[in-house]
């Protein structure tokens, strides 16, 4: 068993980001709601949530493919989100993407070595006569055969070009990977298979991954924390091998909505009613409160709820908690 | 015996892609067909109801339905058996609806196409299947476009056009794949509860082997083509024999699987 020790060590600092797109006619859409997280380094931190909760645009905010709409996203002692220009270009090298779909994340006329080395040659990292030896060594990494390297993406398999999409997001050398549903349109087999790797690299390298996810069996299995968030706004952070014990009513709804394998019969799968609610004109209150079985007159209706310290690395935003630890601690 | 097919080969052009598949279904039993990208599950149920790709032809073997091989049909017959006796509910709906139509015009014209009733006796059957399914505003969702509803949304009303002649095969091509849990587990749900009542038989075709053990009575698990393992979702899921399909279930992750970190700092 590996054992993180999580301390004052952060790669990420965001605070209070806030994301708003204009939709036209004065309205607005909020798809992150003040949101702070921080990346430990080495660590996995894995975002959850339903579609249109906000996850994808969180992270082309800290890729700065987003400009956020207030708030700052801190790497080291820099705002990243002030960066302009060459400053900008510069901290792109620390912090790296790989997309949800490997079928259109390459330029299907580039041969594997150039899409590999194509990061470094926009820093002017390699000569083109090295080029072919350093694609092999990420090839080697990614756990690929070494003499695709003049090949296309086109006749590689769907797992295989997820491969090299995380070989050409490594070669800079990242302190954070962004793994956007990196997993999500695979087959299972292939699915553990990348998962695997992405962990072993990790191990050898310290790398901090943000795993946008929402499969919550696979957050369990790979990620130290969990951050889930529902219409823009983070409301539950805990260890991620803690799932069972979410405090959140929203987390415990999503687990209930998992078909299990071998539990049948032992875990009735209960449905959570409703849609998500549109992110234009956020509701006043709690967000969830529309789809809530628990909610009541705690003035869920009236303002959302902080997150709440529930132990350690667990924190839930729901009027329904205590802050337990500090109120033991006080008294 | 519902639907039996027996010994079916398929080709894509020169390439056979299913290789001797047979399987028997009864009225109200879940079959659940799994297996990798390329496996040829899809191909399978597709033979079904009769719509293969261009260059697609079954090769060999029978598709009997009510004692009748489907593979003999003429065009016309097989007009009138699917959508009505065997329907289908395809992975992604939003795109199988016309974009610019609305969903209660198409709703309408596919249940007009079947039986002779008045648009407006159409309609409100169309609204009665929609609030069955549980769909919120089923008015609404009758007056809006494809694009203007979720995913989750159109998968739904997918499932209902699909259930609506309360068919006796319900042929399903992953129709949960793309959605989020939460709205996997409605439609999951609805599926099983309209069949509970109605007697429909269902074929899944589905990667998601949670679900599959959840929803079927027997599964089939397919390899390039063949048919590698076969049993109840029990014997399968505990007690497979073959090593593919163990490979298969030790892939899907699972709460409360292998032990995790553990945090110390606070």
């Amino acid at each position: 068993m590996t054992s993180t020790k999580l301390g004052k060590d952060y790669v990420l600092n965001i605070q209070h980001v806030v994301k708003k797109f204009p939709v036209g006619e004065g309205k607005v859409l909020t798809a992150c709601n003040d949101v702070s997280l921080k990346l430990y380094r080495g660590e996995s931190l894995a975002i959850v949530g339903e579609s249109g909760c906000g996850k994808s645009t969180l992270a082309k905010c800290i890729m700065r493919l987003h400009d956020v709409t207030s708030g700052s996203i801190f790497y080291g002692d820099q705002d990243i989100t002030q960066l302009k220009g060459e400053d900008l270009r510069q901290m792109r090298k620390h912090i790296q993407m790989v997309f949800q779909d490997p079928n259109t994340a390459f330029d299907p006329k580039m041969k594997i070595k150039d899409i590999i080395c194509e990061p470094l040659y926009n820093f002017d990292m390699i000569k083109p006569s090295e080029a072919e030896e350093k694609a092999k060594e990420m090839l080697r990494l990614v756990e690929l055969p070494e003499d695709i390297v003049d090949r296309y993406p086109a006749n590689m398999s769907g797992g295989q070009r997820q491969r090299i999409g995380i070989a050409r997001a490594l070669v800079l050398n990242p302190e954070v990977l962004v793994c956007d549903e990196a997993t999500s349109a695979l087959d299972v087999s292939v699915q553990k298979k990348i998962v695997d790797l992405l962990l072993s690299i990790q191990k050898k390298t310290n790398l901090s991954i943000i795993f946008i996810c929402h499969d919550l069996a696979l957050v369990y299995q790979m990620c130290n924390r969990a951050a889930v968030m529902y219409l823009g706004n983070v409301v539950e952070v805990l260890p991620a091998g803690k799932l069972k014990e979410a405090k959140h009513p929203y987390t415990q709804a999503l687990l209930r909505s998992v078909f299990p394998l071998r539990e049948k019969g032992t875990h009735t799968v209960q449905t959570l009613e409703g849609e998500i609610p549109s992110p234009v004109n956020l509701p006043t209150g709690c967000p969830f409160q529309d789809r809530c079985c628990e909610c009541m007159d705690h003035g869920c209706r009236e303002t959302m709820a902080p997150l709440k310290k529930q132990g350690i690395q667990h924190y839930a935003a729901c009027h329904l908690l205590d802050d337990e630890v500090q109120e033991t601690a006080q008294s | 015996m519902l639907l039996e097919v027996s010994n079916l080969d398929i080709s894509y052009g020169e390439h056979p892609i299913v290789h001797d598949v047979s399987l028997k279904l009864d009225s109200g039993k879940v079959i659940a067909i799994v297996g990798e990208s390329g496996s040829g599950k899809t191909t399978v149920i597709r033979a079904i109801l009769g719509c293969l790709p261009n260059e697609g032809h079954v090769t060999n073997g029978k598709i009997v339905f009510d004692g009748k091989n489907l593979l003999e049909n003429t065009a016309e017959e097989w007009r009138k058996v699917s959508g009505k006796d065997i329907t289908m509910v395809f992975q992604a709906s939003g795109s199988m609806l016309d974009p610019i139509q609305k969903i209660g015009k198409q709703f309408v014209e596919y249940i007009r196409q079947h039986v002779d009733v008045t648009e407006e006796d159409a309609y409100q059957q169309a609204i009665a299947m929609l609030k069955r399914m549980n769909l919120p505003n089923p008015e609404t969702i009758m007056d809006s476009f494809p694009f203007e509803l979720s995913g989750g949304m159109n998968q739904r009303v997918g499932v209902a056009m699909g259930m609506f002649f309360s068919p006796r095969i319900l042929l399903a091509d992953e129709p949960t794949s793309a959605l989020d849990v939460t709205t996997q587990a409605q439609v999951v749900e609805e599926m099983m509860g309209i069949c509970r009542d109605d007697g429909t038989a269902i074929i899944i075709v589905t990667h998601n082997l949670g679900v599959a053990a959840y929803m079927a009575d027997e599964i089939i698990v397919m390899r390039n083509g063949h048919i590698v393992e076969r049993g109840t979702s029990d014997e399968i899921v505990n007690n497979p024999k073959e090593d593919y399909t163990k490979e298969l279930l030790d892939a899907v992750p699972q709460i409360g699987g292998l032990a995790h970190d553990i945090y110390e700092a606070g």
